[in-house]
């Protein structure tokens, strides 16, 4: 869990930049909180999907990560104990029940990182979202079709 | 704008690939060599004692450091041990008499090792006259 921390950080932080050079007020919103910015553009199904989303992966992974640290925990008895054995027939007992305590964080372990990248996956793709369909933003291009042509449109802010 | 969000997709795939396992890795394989358990048990009830012998492999003696006597109480499905000795016969006295009374063996190696306890063996013990 730590090592996600300075990615999102980077993230974050990129993301306020961003906003800071496109003026794009909205990214920043869906930064802080996935949906929040969709919401205020008036797009609430998606910003509702979005929020809902984040904190149905949030919680998963909150319980999950509780239930696995317990998990690791029992699982290092069981470890100890088996290293520490100096009874054959107490050696066979703790090495099944490491056995199993190891299945058991394995299986949480994975519960937990599908919750982490899911959370992650919403939280990236609400503020992608967000910045390839800002309706407040201009493109700073476009062109349209006329019935006696193409026109081109050009915008620049300063 | 775009470069942004490759930023930020190039960041979610540095993540996973940064995220290893937090739990430590399972020891691999069955560690221990335990010493063969003894053979051939055999109690005698006498007066207010009994008398325990076993056999052991002679090439496996050089390895054993010693041999653990235990009372197996039957009807708890417990033991206790009583006592340990180098030799293969061991003599329990001062027991209560008209009582059955059983047995447990095992080997413990130089490392401090138990091996396999024997079977519980019983024999019935005399009251002194």
């Amino acid at each position: 869990m730590r090592r996600i921390v300075p990615f999102l950080l980077i993230i974050a932080v990129s993301a306020l930049a961003s906003t800071e050079a496109h003026s794009g007020e909205n990214v920043w919103y869906s930064t802080l909180v996935p949906g929040w910015g969709q919401v205020r553009v008036g797009h609430y199904g998606r910003g509702a999907l979005f929020l809902s989303g984040e904190l149905v992966a949030l919680t998963t992974l909150a319980v999950a990560d509780i239930q696995y640290n317990r998990a690791v925990e029992q699982y290092d008895r069981a470890k100890a104990s088996y290293l520490h054995a100096t009874y054959i027939g107490d050696a066979v007992g703790e090495y099944t029940l490491m056995h199993e305590r190891w299945n058991s964080a394995n299986d949480l372990y994975g519960i937990r990182q599908t919750a982490l990248y899911t959370a992650i996956g919403i939280w990236a793709v609400s503020v992608v979202d967000m910045i390839l369909f800002d309706p407040e933003e201009e493109p700073p291009l476009s062109i349209s079709a006329r019935p006696d042509g193409f026109l081109v449109t050009g915008s620049f802010s300063f | 704008m775009r470069s942004f969000a490759w930023c930020v997709l190039g960041g979610i795939a540095a993540l996973c690939i940064s995220c290893g396992k937090d739990h430590r890795d399972l020891p691999t394989g069955f560690a221990y060599d335990p010493p063969p358990a003894p053979t051939n048990l055999v109690v005698t009830g006498g007066e207010e004692l009994s008398t325990i012998r076993w056999s052991y492999p002679v090439p496996d003696r050089a390895s054993i450091r010693e041999f653990r006597v235990y009372e197996y109480f039957e009807a708890y499905d417990m033991i206790e041990l009583i006592s340990t000795t180098t030799d293969t016969v061991f003599v329990d006295s001062l027991l209560i008499g008209n009582l059955g009374y059983c047995y447990k063996v095992s080997a413990v190696d130089t490392s401090g090792f138990e091996g396999w306890r024997t079977g519980s063996v019983c024999a019935f013990v005399r009251s002194a006259r």
